[in-house]
């Protein structure tokens, strides 16, 4: 069965990631969280 | 159970249940309750249930017009078969209880704010209302259910009071997502004609719209920044970077470059959207918490370039699709026969 290459994530994603966690520890938790997953599911292509 | 959990998490359109959450985590930054979790608790499970409500509303009232639109699309389980128009009814209803729900147990003023969004969103989707086709004003009802139900939700979720300050921000907020949400009618625009809904696009075309949009954007983009506390130069910069490459993207949108074209520039453009809103929230938190200046400004300059970068990845290269050719696909010749 062959498997699905795995998809290497974007630098921009990856630093935005980091930001995030920059935060988090900074504590501004939340802020961290919304960051991290907005940033991560802007590869998706929302029209909103 | 498993089938019906997943319907439920489809119809709660993860993209937009975080957008929505980030306007209901800026209402509540605004006042410095944004960390406090039983708050934090009710407001994002009204918000959810507000969503799942509008969402399954307009899915059954759209589905004729969705089959034109996005036939097989893995998101609309009406389409898909996943779920059946009782199984719709029964999410609707409680999505509505469990907003009403949560919302009452933070004030009746909250439970007040989501009776009057449902009842903005049934009139917007249902007959014999239906302001989904009554162009500019589908456009300017819309984003009042998206954005200020999950706003005043999180502003009021400890103290119902709107100060001077929210009313800019949520003005903002509002007046730069009706520039936005314009410009989702590009990817229905075949079905929305086909059935005589009259959207903004259908009725004024690419051009006004866009023009529209990007009047919006920067009116939006001005009263939130006339709304942000401790507003410095790095904040105004990197906000208004992000408008200016908005402006660009819409130019390049109302020059028509095929269907394909228009979803990368649109979802460039929602990005960078999207990109403004966690710039004002990451400014409202740090500023409530106040972080030094020099940390202020690499946070958002490192938020703002991601954003702009991301943005322009999204138009050179489209959304990240499922679609993927296996690895052991052969590699075939093709041998193209072209006539002279």
């Amino acid at each position: 069965m062959p498997r699905r290459p795995r998809r290497t994530r974007s630098a921009l994603s990856a630093a935005g990631i980091v930001v995030a966690v920059v935060l988090a520890f900074c504590g501004l938790a939340l802020v961290g969280v919304v960051i991290a997953f907005v940033v991560a599911m802007n590869n998706y292509g929302s029209n909103k | 159970m498993i089938r019906r959990l997943r319907v439920v998490v489809l119809l709660a359109r993860p993209a937009v249940l975080l957008l929505l959450c980030v306007f209901a985590a800026l209402g509540m930054a605004l006042t410095g309750t944004e960390q406090r979790p039983a708050l934090l608790g009710c407001v994002v499970l009204s918000v959810i249930g507000f969503l799942l409500f509008s969402v399954v509303l307009n899915d059954l009232a759209d589905e004729p017009i969705d089959r034109v639109n996005v036939p097989g699309d893995r998101r609309r389980p009406l389409l898909t078969g996943a779920a059946d128009r009782h199984e719709m009814f029964a999410v609707a209803g409680g999505g509505a209880v469990v907003a009403l729900a949560s919302a009452a147990l933070l004030s009746w003023q909250c439970a007040a704010v989501v009776l009057v969004g449902m009842a903005l969103s049934a009139a917007y989707s249902l007959h014999p209302v239906r302001l989904a086709e009554r162009g500019a004003v589908a456009s300017l009802v819309l984003p009042a259910c998206y954005v200020a139900v999950p706003f005043l939700l999180g502003l009021w979720a400890d103290h119902p009071a709107l100060s001077g300050r929210g009313a800019l921000l949520l003005g903002g907020l509002y007046v730069g997502f009706v520039g936005r949400i314009l410009l989702k009618d590009f990817r229905d625009v075949r079905g929305d004609a086909l059935f005589g809904k009259r959207t903004f696009l259908v009725r004024h075309g690419r051009g006004p719209t866009c023009l529209f949009s990007a009047v919006g954007t920067a009116a939006g983009t001005g009263l939130l920044l006339a709304g942000l506390p401790g507003c410095g130069v790095v904040v105004v910069v990197s906000i208004v970077g992000c408008l200016a490459v908005t402006l660009v993207l819409l130019w390049l949108l109302a020059g028509d470059a095929g269907p394909r074209r228009d979803e990368s520039v649109i979802a460039g453009i929602a990005i960078l959207g999207r990109g403004a809103l966690l710039l004002t929230l990451t400014q409202l938190a740090m500023v409530s918490r106040d972080w030094p200046t020099l940390g202020q400004s690499v946070a958002l300059s490192a938020i703002a370039v991601v954003t702009i970068g991301q943005a322009i990845s999204m138009v050179r290269t489209g959304p990240y699709t499922r679609l993927r050719a296996p690895v052991d696909l052969p590699v075939v010749e093709l041998h193209h026969n072209v006539a002279p």
